[in-house]
């Protein structure tokens, strides 16, 4: 029963509790049993099972009265755990906010929860979202469904694993430098980072506020357009949040309009990829042209400038907004974060204006380049997970800048950008294809992703989650 | 360079007892100023200005 209620897509779901043939209370219990078995993923920092099965009562009750429900009436989603929630603490995954609470939920949850949606649990990340292997030394590192002694790449890492072990229907994720998409990639699920101000970030613990992103993660196309449209829009209490009008797609995701063209950067995007990523990108752009999209080849000025500005501007303002903790309590901070949080105290103001000035430069590139194209295809990362510990990517690249290079462009530019299964190494770890557009092309974003998806569904393939590879590392902890 | 990094971190008031954190920031510090060579000539390839001050009467908030 719980690995039957598990498989099932949101519109699955929610087609089966409408029919009654399950309740709300089996779908966050069969939810819930699937936390227990795999808890030593550490998808989760708190597990709301106690709230999430009074929901789910709730919700059942509701719907035998009978009357308007909402789109997500029933169904248990997680939430990254920066994202504020009534009644469960918010850790940013931290040991200096370990125990912070709030009354109030964040604008993006409230929306979601206005929808029906049921809190399943706050998801584990890297340490204030600052980092992408998820590797906390707090909370312990998420561990790859597909290779549990691989790393679950971040900041959302929590989440995505999660979506790859069949827990919970969708996660809000963060994305600073690409950490919606970068785990998504590495665990084999699709993960959507909107236009910049598209997504309210009111009750969303900062990092670097020109950067930072909330959206959707989902283990298919149409789960993340539905959770996508009921979060996006405007809100009073984000000053950056736009007012700009959110398409409704959710339901319009065919026909895939014709005559796009598919912008392929063979500099920046394709150099050095893994041999296997690569392989397996290539065959997803032959199959995209096979849907009727043209391939057009494209250069994207100012791109070599992006790397160093996204890192100065990422490392000054996240030391700006965590300065008295960095500096009262850096023993409480993980090493890795500590040494970034110093870094950018030491950044002077020249070098981020400077930064700023690089910021435009590539901007105004992105935007000739996309007046030429619909929508620009990569790897979206490097290469598949690398294990747990392992400082270089399977193409020799830093781990970091190596898993970041894809997707950190998009947070630069604040163009929406999407990571789609798109295939298997021979060892089974999955890659990522990303998917970017111009400002507030999310819906054709999307369009295009689903017909894609809808040629290949590799959500139908679910890994075979084994302890047994790293028994010896998991060392008992206590939440 | 390395003197510069160093005053950096003065300035910052980031000196930290462990002498060996110090040197790891120092060197993290080091490759990234490198790295920030490329931004050199940036400002010459703006074509519109890094900061626009838009006061038009019709932007005001609404009361």
């Amino acid at each position: 029963m719980a690995q039957a209620l598990s498989l099932d897509s949101i519109g699955q779901a929610r087609s089966r509790l409408e029919l009654c043939e399950i309740s709300a209370e089996e779908l966050v219990e069969s939810h819930l049993e699937r936390c227990e078995k795999y808890s030593w993923l550490n998808a989760f920092i708190t597990l709301c099972s106690q709230t999430a099965l009074r929901q789910a009562r709730l919700a059942d009750r509701r719907s035998k009265k009978g009357g308007a429900i909402g789109r997500l009436h029933g169904i248990p989603l997680t939430v990254k755990d920066v994202i504020a929630t009534a009644g469960h603490r918010t850790t940013s995954g931290t040991k200096i906010d370990a125990e912070y609470m709030t009354d109030n939920n964040a604008t993006v949850w409230q929306r979601l929860q206005d929808e029906g949606a049921i809190l399943l649990a706050k998801t584990n990340l890297h340490e204030l979202a600052f980092g992408v292997t998820n590797v906390n030394p707090h909370f312990g590192t998420a561990r790859n469904p597909w290779d549990p002694a691989r790393i679950s790449g971040g900041s959302s890492g929590g989440s995505a694993v999660a979506l790859a072990a069949r827990i919970g229907f969708g996660s809000v994720g963060t994305d600073t430098g690409g950490s919606i998409r970068i785990p998504a990639s590495l665990c084999g699920v699709v993960g959507l980072k909107p236009t910049y101000g598209r997504v309210s970030r009111a009750g969303v613990t900062p990092l670097s506020w020109s950067l930072d992103h909330v959206g959707p993660m989902a283990r298919t196309v149409q789960d993340v357009a539905v959770l996508y449209e009921i979060m996006s829009g405007h809100d009073v209490q984000d000053p950056q949040s736009s007012r700009h009008k959110v398409e409704k797609v959710s339901d319009r995701l065919e026909p895939l309009p014709s005559g796009l063209r598919l912008g392929v950067e063979r500099g920046y995007f394709f150099d050095n990829v893994a041999s296997e990523s690569l392989e397996v990108v290539e065959g997803a752009l032959k199959q995209l042209e096979a849907l009727g999209l043209e391939l057009v080849e494209v250069d994207l000025p100012g791109i070599e400038l992006h790397a160093t500005a996204r890192n100065t501007i990422a490392y000054a303002e996240a030391s700006t907004f965590y300065e008295s903790r960095i500096r009262g309590q850096p023993q409480d901070i993980g090493e890795d974060v500590r040494e970034l949080l110093r870094l950018g105290l030491s950044i002077f103001a020249s070098d981020y204006l400077r930064a700023l000035e690089a910021r435009r430069v590539v901007v105004e590139g992105f935007l000739e380049t996309f007046r030429k194209i619909d929508v620009l295809a990569s790897p979206a990362t490097m290469s598949a997970a690398p294990l747990i510990g392992e400082e270089k990517l399977a193409n020799g690249e830093d781990c970091r800048s190596g898993l970041i290079r894809a997707a950190g462009p998009f947070n630069m530019t604040g163009f929406p950008a999407i990571s789609v299964p798109c295939g298997f190494t021979r060892s089974g770890l999955p890659v990522g294809l990303q998917l970017a557009a111009g400002p507030w092309k999310e819906a054709l974003l999307l369009k295009v992703a689903y017909a894609y998806e809808c040629f290949h569904p590799w959500y139908n393939r679910q890994p075979k989650i084994d302890k047994a590879s790293v028994l010896n590392d998991i060392v008992p902890r206590r939440r | 360079m390395a003197e510069e990094d160093a005053a950096a971190l003065l300035t910052a008031r980031l000196i930290v007892r462990d002498e060996a954190e110090n040197q790891a920031l120092l060197a993290r510090r080091r490759t990234w100023r490198e790295s920030m060579e490329v931004l050199d000539e940036v400002r010459a390839k703006l074509k519109s200005p890094l900061f626009e001050l838009d006061l038009e009467e019709e932007k005001w908030p609404k009361r």
